[in-house]
């Protein structure tokens, strides 16, 4: 009965921390929808229109390509904001400025003697000479992801018109299609599904640093820890009611982030499936232990609060939470691959059938596994001697 | 003068002891361009890196057409479970199978994060292979002008370094406000400088011209040791980023002023300014491109500080091109406002106490 009192008690007194609640529980949230605010619209854009500048020539052929970025142009779902312009020096050098204020996407430049050159080479081609092919001039901005999808949409454009241009000739063209398999993920790739195991983890990963490696480091610094001890209160029954009250916050996260999920993302992951809740528990049990490591580690709430720090954003960023880091160099891969997280983020992943894990199964389990030996190992020397 | 030089050097101290405030002012960022840079280094950066390709080695005709492409790279394999096996363990970035008239393009994941435009692979070759008989090689050819959008050429690494700057600039400024205008009237400190004969103007600008300096020194070192480290390519208008750095100090310090006297609880203050810290990293267009994000979210991140201040600061290191009187411009309204919070708000901190 002490015991589940003094898990209350705990429980409650982190909850009312303003702080706390803020961090632990708030702050979750508002990162979930934040990364489905920003990531989906990366992975699959939908609905994008380009400003394009045309810079036209007089001319049969210059006219049949500004015809089809014009088709391209009209209508609710239109590829491209276009303007066409004469090809001028005056003009191209006004629009490369544009281009590098942002103002436009891409620019096609058709340039002069286009036509000459396009009728030059159809009849030395009906002569059977190879002859050199016009080029069709583009610029786009370096470091612009708009701009190089424009470029890429326009090569793509124009290939499909060339194929037009050898067909109109009288060649005749293989039909082939094309196809793209993604591997590494399973099924049609959802960011929601993706990421909600990833947030689960990163609550669980929040408590273990901030709700218990922190905390109790609080606990031992303002004296409380001592004077627990001192009291009637056996040990064991205060560490029980510890590991009770982060239980009960770690479930009201995962509670919250789940409904979330569910209700407003529509996420396709069950969290009462076995393998969600097994691979959860294991996350609640190895971060709740890298919370104890260091408590064990830390002086003082300051040099806790340090090494949280140092190791919140590492940990989670290359432990493949909010993206795949399995393709990272060898200079940041060795933090990839003694991260805890990266084993638990692909282990949850590849049992919910989201993306198929770069490592095997028992090695998403053993090395888990060994982080929670190690650190409940060096919790249970160092913190207890400290505290006697 | 004294006093203000006194309390100035007490405030460098303090920022150099405080783990915290020098682990969010200089630490952080470079955690964030260490991660950023290798993880999406090469996705946005624009640079020509070859994909590597792998195809059967029994396909002849599909190893002459890849091999012709531009920015391909192939190696062959004897079986399909190979080149997936490759594809996987992050050794190939895709792989091409030609069968039945169907190009099939194998892509990693983690390779079409990297680089998103490698999806369009497939279509480039089903294209050469759709006129391979006909003997065409082309009809039009295209001539990409990637165009710098500064003076200096630059990595994708290098581009975004200046938003780190810009993020160094905002923590440092914004929660050391924090901590006088919050956290010092909480603990009693303006109280007890109160009752001493410090004068309240001398307090405020001892302590904020010390804040000032470290900000300023903390962002210089990141852009400095970033160009050093990461060999990025800057071409740096000292005096401008002397007056664009300088400004965004004061401004972002506009913030923190701000914050901490809409929110009297330093907690309250100190949590509100992290999230913000969030919100602007992710909608401020520094790490994250905010093209494709709907239309809402765009104005909404056009609002944000940050983003401007990134901006001034890739122009001043001659990595964008813009219009200087518009940098100034900024710079002005973020020193006026500045002057203008510092003036109310000081005056109102000291009565009170």
């Amino acid at each position: 009965m002490k015991i589940v009192k003094l898990a209350n008690y705990l429980f409650n007194s982190t909850a009312r921390d303003r702080s706390d609640f803020f961090w632990l529980l708030v702050f979750p949230i508002i990162l979930l929808v934040i990364l489905m605010l920003i990531f989906p619209s990366l992975y699959e854009p939908k609905e994008v229109t380009f400003s394009l500048t045309f810079l036209s020539q007089n001319g049969m052929f210059s006219e049949i390509i500004e015809r089809v970025f014009k088709e391209l142009s009209i209508g609710k779902h239109k590829i491209f904001r276009l303007s066409i312009l004469r090809n001028t020096e005056e003009n191209l050098n006004n629009e490369i400025e544009k281009l590098r204020r942002r103002n436009i996407d891409l620019i096609v430049e058709i340039p002069e003697g286009f036509d000459a050159q396009m009728l030059n080479w159809f009849m030395l081609n009906n002569l059977g000479v190879t002859a050199s092919s016009p080029t069709i001039n583009i610029y786009s901005l370096k470091h612009n992801i708009s701009s190089e999808s424009a470029y890429l949409t326009v090569k793509n454009i124009l290939q499909k018109l060339e194929l037009e241009f050898i067909k109109k000739v009288g060649y005749k063209l293989r039909e082939v299609e094309s196809e793209i398999e993604l591997i590494g993920i399973k099924s049609t790739f959802s960011y929601i599904d993706f990421i909600y195991p990833g947030i689960v983890i990163f609550v669980v990963f929040m408590t273990g640093l901030f709700g218990i490696g922190l905390h109790l480091t609080w606990l031992k610094e303002s004296g409380i820890l001592k004077r627990i001890m001192v009291t009637s209160l056996p040990k064991s029954s205060f560490i029980i009611s510890y590991i009770i009250s982060r239980i009960y916050l770690i479930m009201l996260q995962i509670t919250l982030i789940s409904l979330i999920a569910k209700f407003l993302f529509k996420t396709t992951v069950n969290p009462l499936s076995l393998s969600f809740i097994g691979y959860t528990s294991l996350t609640v049990i190895c971060l709740s232990s890298l919370g104890f490591f260091l408590a064990s580690v830390s002086k003082n709430v300051s040099s806790a609060n340090a090494i949280s720090q140092i190791l919140n954003f590492p940990l989670q960023f290359l432990g493949g939470i909010y993206f795949p880091v399995s393709g990272v160099p060898w200079a940041i891969r060795w933090l990839v691959l003694i991260n805890p997280i990266t084993y638990l983020a692909s282990g949850i992943r590849d049992a919910l059938g989201i993306m198929e894990s770069p490592y095997p199964l028992y090695v998403t389990l053993i090395v888990p596994m060994a982080w929670i030996i190690f650190c409940l190992l060096f919790t249970y020397r160092r913190f207890k001697l400290e505290e006697v | 003068m004294k006093i203000i030089w006194k309390l100035f050097l007490t405030t460098i101290k303090i920022f150099y002891r405080d783990r915290m405030t020098f682990f969010f002012t200089l630490i952080f960022p470079f955690i964030f361009v260490i991660i950023f840079g290798f993880v999406f280094g090469s996705g946005s950066s624009g640079e020509n890196n070859k994909l590597l390709i792998g195809i059967l080695s029994s396909d002849e005709e599909l190893y002459k057409i890849v091999n012709s492409i531009e920015g391909l790279e192939v190696r062959r394999f004897d079986s399909i479970a190979d080149i997936r096996q490759h594809i996987l363990k992050n050794k190939l970035d895709a792989g091409i199978l030609y069968e039945n008239n169907k190009v099939k393009l194998i892509l990693n994941f983690t390779t079409m994060q990297r680089n998103p435009f490698s999806r369009a692979i497939g279509d480039t070759i089903a294209n050469h292979l759709a006129k391979s008989k006909t003997k065409i090689d082309k009809i039009i050819s295209l001539n990409l002008n990637p165009i710098d959008p500064g003076e200096v050429v630059t990595t994708g690494l290098g581009y975004m370094v200046p938003g780190v700057v810009a993020i160094s600039i905002f923590n440092g400024a914004l929660f050391s406000m924090l901590s006088i205008f919050s956290y010092y009237k909480k603990r009693g400190v303006l109280k007890r400088f109160n009752v001493t004969p410090i004068r309240g103007y001398q307090f405020i600008i001892g302590m904020i011209l010390g804040r000032f300096i470290v900000t300023f020194f903390s962002a210089t070192v990141v852009l400095v040791f970033s160009q050093l480290i990461f060999r990025v390519q800057f071409n740096i208008s000292w005096s401008l980023y002397l007056v664009t750095a300088s400004t965004s100090i004061l401004g972002m310090m506009a913030f923190g002023i701000l914050i901490s006297n809409i929110f009297a609880e330093p907690e309250v203050a100190s949590n509100v300014g992290s999230l913000l810290m969030t919100v602007m990293i992710f909608f401020s267009g520094v790490y994250f491109p905010l093209d494709f994000l709907p239309k809402y979210l765009r104005i909404f991140g056009s609002f944000l500080p940050l983003g401007y201040v990134a901006k001034s600061i890739r122009i001043a290191t001659g990595i964008e091109n813009g219009s200087i009187s518009s940098v100034l411009n900024i710079s002005l309204i973020m020193t006026l406002i500045f002057f203008v919070l510092v003036f109310i708000f000081g005056n109102k901190i000291f009565k009170a106490e």
